[in-house]
């Protein structure tokens, strides 16, 4: 290893106060990444709750029930079956109007494989409305066959043709959805993937990593402002630029280390407690509507790679900040308020514009889309081109360093000791 | 004569906001020791920042060999060492690895840097602290590391501000050889309260006052204004005060017959029965920055 980049590496991770930030945001996530394991729940077919490990290989067993490829048949076959319980009195509710399953019913039938149910249910209902009975396909006619594929298709283009308050899709971005969901392999295979949606559910919390690796680096430039390092080093031969070059690989080395060791921690955690089974399956299990043609394994290396992204715009963000400050408390503050800037302002119902921009914002960026059914369909036109979301945080979080890093150099050579 | 280094400043000047702390310098540098005087904020500092490239001035041009420095930018700070007035270090680091660090950045070859950091060490009598981390040391063990590292890259110029502050007298004296051995062909700025270090190594006084050279010559020739100048009045006690309302009195001692012996400075003799002593460097440094209130 080049030695300045070594020099700066050991400023870096020597100090005693980065070394225990560190460790706190690595216990930290851990903690976060084992809850779901030890907290997950799932009923017995007698309606009896358990918890933890027990629950995981009970899910397990529910979910590999309806396993295999979804072909129209077979969920012809599955809805057929699901409607023949509404014919039995025996199994409904009757202090509803609507026919719904009795509670008894339900924890037999319903409950245990909510995540089938939940993904077949969901092609028949009209967008905007929620189902928490599981009813929808009770009604539907499966005389002429059931349409699955066809109707997925069809509540897109419903979704996409919907007037809404904040912004609506242009004809070329419903086109380009359209033709996104058409393109998802047919048929969709099933089967257990618990893991991999709390993993979706969960790769958010890696902003702790992230704040971690901020509060650490806040001072490489500002720091030697402070101590007063800075009129010695600059008066050195390479003081003005193998030592910024230096320092800024020595940041991102930092932030790639610390951040793979979180996210490793993160993913074996979770993993280890609810397996890999289900890595690859399409992301069509979790919603059939969903635009991106990727297995669970490939969604999740996608949001790895958006975080990483997001942690090299944030380290370059702050390269920048602490060039220009004399003291490292205003870039530790300007960072945070970045970083956690869309925890305080929510979506707009009416402006479309924000909400864009808060997508992209690095809490949000890290946020996977997969699970939501409408940010999956966020697409931004760019000169005329359709890009979705996923896309475009990573194009922004790749523009930052290249903007950000350059500039803080410039800025960090042309400092005046005064 | 020819000179292997030579260093020019031609109409330095440095603003800050409302005030000129370095007014429209002009000197040309060859080798020797200069020893930069002045109080404090006559701009010894600032001046030397601008030497070094760590601040730019508002207007003027510094040349190195006939070269702006910062056209050459890298190669001209190659050729220079710097220990500048209460420097920042890396508490976390252990002294031999700041010397490693500061060669590496000296763009000095990697054995030549153990080897210097070595000798170095060994010079300002760090060698057996050389693997304590700096936080452990006391001030006057970082001042010595801090004229190490100034001359690690053995340069051309030499800019030290402050060097002997936290020294005792023993490391000073010590300082001061490390300095005289150093300085061959070589140009050593040197800005310092004591002004009796630079009166022991300086070969030229620089003279700083509100931001202007008032003086730049040998050292020798310097005192040698004084001459005719330093008095020694031998007074009653009572008398002092009178004494010193009329003139400047930089020194007071005791004699054993109970009166008292004043070293004052006057451009004419004072009084009758007075006694014109040798001048030292002192006495121009006093003569120049001591604050009185004399009566006409």
């Amino acid at each position: 290893m080049n030695e300045l980049l070594s020099f700066e590496f050991k400023k870096i991770a020597g100090k005693r106060f980065n070394m225990v930030v560190v460790l706190c945001s690595i216990l930290l996530t851990a903690i976060l990444f084992w809850l779901p394991v030890k907290q997950y729940i799932v009923l017995t077919l007698e309606g009896k709750q358990v918890q933890g490990r027990e629950a995981i290989s009970l899910e397990k067993k529910y979910e590999n029930q309806y396993a295999g490829e979804l072909t129209e048949n077979k969920v012809k076959i599955d809805i057929e079956d699901y409607q023949a319980l509404f014919e039995n009195k025996e199994n409904l509710s009757l202090d509803k109007d609507e026919k719904t399953l009795n509670k008894k019913a339900a924890s037999r039938y319903l409950y245990p494989y909510i995540p089938y149910w939940k993904l077949i249910n969901g092609v028949y209902l009209e967008p905007n409305i929620y189902d928490s009975n599981y009813t929808r396909i009770a009604k539907i006619s499966t005389e002429n066959g059931i349409e699955f594929y066809n109707t997925r298709i069809e509540k897109v283009k419903k979704m996409l043709n919907q007037t809404y308050c904040d912004s609506n899709y242009s004809e070329k971005e419903k086109n380009f959805w359209i033709s996104r969901v058409e393109d998802t392999k047919e048929p969709i295979i099933f089967g257990y993937h618990a893991g991999w949606l709390l993993l979706f559910y969960c790769l958010e919390l890696l902003l702790v990593a992230i704040l971690a690796i901020c509060i650490c680096i806040t001072p490489i430039f500002s720091g030697e402002y402070q101590s007063g390092a800075d009129s010695l080093i600059l008066a050195t031969r390479y003081g003005k630029s193998k030592l910024i070059r230096a320092k800024v690989k020595a940041a991102f080395l930092f932030g790639t280390i610390i951040f793979a060791l979180h996210v490793l921690v993160a993913i074996i955690i979770l993993l280890s407690g609810f397996g890999t089974n289900g890595f690859s399956l399409p992301l069509q299990v979790l919603n059939a509507t969903i635009p991106y043609n990727f297995t669970m394994l490939q969604a999740v290396v996608v949001c790895v790679i958006t975080d990483f992204l997001v942690m090299f715009g944030m380290i370059s963000l702050i390269l920048l900040m602490s060039a220009n400050m004399n003291s490292s408390l205003p870039t530790m503050a300007v960072a945070l308020f970045i970083l956690l800037l869309p925890m305080f302002f929510g979506y707009s119902e009416t402006n479309g514009i924000w909400n864009h921009i808060l997508t992209l914002l690095p809490a949000t960026a890290m946020q996977p889309v997969w699970p939501d059914d409408y940010n999956c369909f966020v697409s931004y036109s760019v000169f005329g081109k359709i890009f979705d979301v996923v896309s475009i945080r990573i194009i922004v979080y790749v523009i930052l360093p290249i903007i950000c890093v350059p500039l803080a150099g410039v800025v960090f050579k042309r400092h005046q000791v005064k | 004569m020819i000179y292997r280094v030579k260093l020019e400043l031609e109409n330095i000047t440095m603003i800050f906001g409302q005030k000129q702390a370095v007014k429209d310098v002009n000197v040309i540098l060859h080798h020797g020791i200069y020893g930069l005087l002045g109080a404090n904020g006559a701009g010894k500092t600032t001046l030397m920042k601008m030497v070094c490239g760590v601040l730019q001035p508002s207007n003027g041009n510094i040349l190195y060999n006939g070269k702006n420095i910062v056209k050459i930018d890298e190669e001209y700070r190659g050729e220079l060492g710097y220990l500048p007035q209460n420097f920042g270090y890396y508490p976390d680091f252990s002294a031999q690895d700041f010397m490693y660090y500061m060669a590496a950045l000296k763009g000095i070859e990697k054995n030549k840097a153990r080897k210097k950091t070595q000798e170095l060490l060994e010079q300002v009598n760090l060698r057996d602290d050389a693997k304590k981390k700096i936080r452990t040391f006391s001030g006057g063990m970082r001042q010595r590391l801090g004229i190490a590292q100034a001359l690690l890259n053995e340069p051309s110029i030499l800019v030290l501000d402050e060097p002997t502050a936290g020294l005792d007298p023993k490391e000073r004296m010590k300082f001061r050889n490390i300095i005289e051995k150093f300085s061959m062909e070589k140009i050593v700025i040197l800005s310092t309260h004591i002004v009796s270090d630079i009166d022991y190594i300086a070969d030229t006084v620089l003279m700083m006052k509100q931001g202007k050279f008032i003086l730049n010559m040998p050292t020798k020739d310097a005192i040698d204004l004084m001459k005719g100048k330093v008095w020694n009045v031998v007074v009653q006690s009572s008398e002092i005060e009178k004494v010193s309302k009329k003139y400047r009195v930089i020194n007071i001692q005791k004699r054993k017959d109970e009166k008292i012996s004043l070293r004052i400075i006057s451009d004419t003799e004072p009084m009758e029965g007075v006694q014109m002593l040798q001048p030292s460097l002192e006495d121009l440094y006093l003569y120049h920055f001591q604050e009185v209130n004399l009566d006409e």
